[in-house]
């Protein structure tokens, strides 16, 4: 029995574990298109949350556990290296578990001459680039050079960067484990960004912050009162909304009150009710202009990050396997009984591919675990007709009974694809560690795929 | 790294002090369902289900001669778990020492949720009260009930000996509206 499993973030990962539990003879081969292993926990957790990272031990020990069994091949991307049509053929079951590979749009005019303007930034290209993701450079550090940041949207994503931006430095010296890069660091410590306002549609209790990432940046960074006060007038009615209600009254009561946060001379405020409509400026942004209260208003900024999601896209070879996928939402569609993407004979899909863009890793795993006992499911209905067929391949192949994975690979060798095997990225990991070490922080990241070639040279 | 040095790095983890950090995000209420698992639990003959062979475990100590305190970990499907425990150790540890199938993917951070439990009402209020960083996580953990709380945020002591946790089922019928 043997399973493709497309992507390795945790929705991979906790997938695999399910199905490794309920079918302990699984041959797993998993696909990684980047150069590193585990998705957003390196590319989007941020660097100040390094418990949170603990999940790559984790994952990272079942590979270790299991290298007879669990195949994994990094730098190889399915739809462009690997058709999926190839997998779905190949194996007895594909996981697609990808993530959300795009934006979600604002869909609003960027100036009046429709000219993309300097200073208007996807929330991802800033993320990407604080967790050492510098591929493609799609971050201009320079642009830290604004007073002023606006961020549209207002869930845990713009309160990580508020917290990136403006915590005091100290901070980034005193986290153990922390992965802050460098070169990023730098960047960081010469931004001269003072104020940031976080933006949402609509009120308090409609913003997808939670508590527990509020709570933190309160104590880290000063907030400016809601203004005007009335827009807290809403009446709460679930625990999380009351809790909501008393941190955001809590500065005024002094409940958020120690040294760090009194020397910090920045400052945050939530803006509310605002839906923006337009962006000013000639080359670079200067003002965002929003509908508030049915008023047309515009606020003066000099650096925009829009944090309205990540969002999934429909991949090359959707089409060629059937797979139905929900441009609106950007999730593929999945048989609630069978787990099954629909429109395909032997296709799964977990984590924010299926579920899209929200929900933290323990949402992705809830998730996956329900994919991975679908999985087994679905292995063991069809171990009848299909072990005898295994059992010959894997007469043929008797080191590596993972014959599929050759066939695979000779794809790609043919391609002269250069594969990032599990010990290349243990040795990418041990020298990010090494590096890690010298300057007192849990790791020094490889910050491109060209970098992280060169030294596996 | 070695297996020292990351054996070394989790335990740096579950000593440091315990940081705001992340959550998830699912909003369910008292859920009475879960509350009756534990008369179910109590009534079916207490299988043991020990499949996690892969999970790491968890730092915990051995309890002194006469001083071992029990746990009682019940599964979704109803079977039981009564393992030996030491005071001072946290309930998520306990479970992985044991092989109870409980994820704590955060290390016992209070960051992830993973590790959320219900506590039999018999014992609930013999707990210390969680703190506003439990109760944060806790809201967003899934199919939350009245005695819903972290096990990694549970230290074993002579007061709750006995204690019994149910893990929640895993289900897919909410979705989280965070991250955005
Ligand atoms: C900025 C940000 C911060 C977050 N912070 C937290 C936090 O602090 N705590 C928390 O609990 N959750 C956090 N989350 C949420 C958490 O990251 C997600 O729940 C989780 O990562 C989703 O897992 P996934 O496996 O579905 O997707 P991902 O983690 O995105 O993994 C998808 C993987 O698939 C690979 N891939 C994609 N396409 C292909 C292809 N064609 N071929 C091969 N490989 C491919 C990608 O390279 C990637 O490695 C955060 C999310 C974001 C965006
Ligand atoms: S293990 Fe993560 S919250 Fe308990």
């Amino acid at each position: 029995m043997r399973l493709a499993v497309v992507g390795s973030g945790p929705a991979a990962f906790y997938t695999v574990i399910r199905a490794l539990q309920k079918v302990p003879s699984l041959n797993v081969t998993i696909f990684e298109k980047g150069f590193a292993p585990f998705g957003l926990v390196r590319t989007g957790v941020a660097p100040d949350h390094p418990e949170v990272k603990s999940c790559q031990e984790r994952f990272t020990q079942l590979i270790d556990d299991n290298p007879k069994q669990i195949n994994y091949l990094g730098n190889v991307e399915i739809g462009k290296d690997i058709s999926l049509k190839q997998l779905s053929d190949q194996y007895n079951a594909v996981l697609i578990a990808t993530g959300a590979q795009g934006n979600r749009q604002l869909g609003i005019e960027n100036n009046t001459a429709g000219k993309p303007l300097r200073g208007v930034v996807p929330a991802r290209n800033f993320v990407n680039w604080y967790n050492g993701v510098h591929d493609g450079a799609l971050f201009d550090p320079s642009l830290l050079n604004a007073r002023k940041a606006t961020i549209i949207g207002n869930g845990n994503v713009a309160l990580d960067i508020v917290r990136v931006l403006l915590s005091p430095l100290q901070r980034w010296k005193d986290i153990e484990f922390c992965d802050l890069g460098s070169s990023v660091y730098d960047g960081i410590s010469k931004s001269k960004i003072e104020h940031i306002d976080v933006v949402g549609r609509r009120g308090l209790f409609q913003s997808a912050f939670t508590n527990k990432e509020f709570r933190e940046l309160l104590n880290l960074v000063p907030m400016l009162p809601v203004d005007p006060k009335s827009e807290l007038d809403v009446e709460p009615i679930t625990r999380i909304d009351k809790k909501k209600i008393k941190l955001i009254n809590g500065i005024s009561t002094g409940l958020f009150d120690n040294e760090l946060l009194k020397s910090n001379k920045k400052s945050f405020q939530f803006k509310f009710h605002r839906v923006p409509v337009k962006f000013h400026g000639d080359e670079r942004v200067t003002a965002v202009e929003y509908t508030y209260n049915g008023k047309r208003v515009v606020e003066e900024t000099d650096l925009v990050f829009t944090s309205i999601g990540y969002m999934g896209t429909s991949a090359e070879g959707y089409d060629s396997v059937g797979a139905q996928f929900d441009v609106k939402t950007g999730t593929l569609l999945r048989n609630p009984e069978t787990g099954i993407v629909e429109g395909t004979a032997n296709i799964f899909a977990s984590g924010w591919a299926a579920t899209g863009s929200s929900g933290a890793i323990a949402a992705t795993m809830r998730d996956a675990f329900v994919e991975g006992d679908l999985i087994a499911d679905y292995l063991q209905k069809h171990n009848d007709t299909t072990a005898i067929e295994d059992n010959e391949k894997q007469q043929e192949s008797p080191i590596n009974d993972n014959i599929n994975t050759q066939d695979a690979v000779s794809t790609l060798e043919q391609g002269n694809k250069r594969i990032i095997t599990w010990n290349d990225w243990k040795k990418l990991d041990h020298e990010e560690i090494r590096r890690g070490e010298i300057v007192g922080k849990s790791r020094e990241k490889f910050e491109t795929k060209e970098q992280a070639l060169e030294y596996l040279k | 790294m070695s297996i020292l040095t990351k054996t070394g790095l989790r335990v740096a983890y579950n000593l440091r002090p315990r940081m705001n950090t992340y959550i998830s995000a699912a909003r369910v209420h008292s859920n009475l369902h879960d509350l009756t698992m534990f008369r179910h639990a109590s009534l079916s003959g207490a299988k043991m289900f020990h499949s996690y062979s892969m999970l790491q475990h968890g730092h915990v100590h051995k309890p002194k001669p006469g001083e071992e305190l029990t746990v009682t970990y019940i599964s979704p499907d109803g079977s039981q778990q009564k393992v030996e425990a030491a005071a001072g150790d946290n309930l998520m540890d306990i479970a992985q020492a044991n092989g109870v199938e409980m994820e704590g993917a955060c290390g016992g951070s209070c960051a992830c949720s993973t590790c959320h439990v219900i506590v039999d009402p018999a014992y609930f209020d013999l707990l210390d009260e969680p703190t506003d960083e439990e109760n944060d996580m806790l809201d967003l953990a899934f199919g939350l009930t009245e005695t819903s709380r972290l096990a990694c945020q549970m230290k074993m002591s002579k007061k709750i000996d006995g204690i019994r946790v149910a893990l929640p089922a895993m289900t897919r019928n909410l979705q989280a509206r965070d991250f955005k």
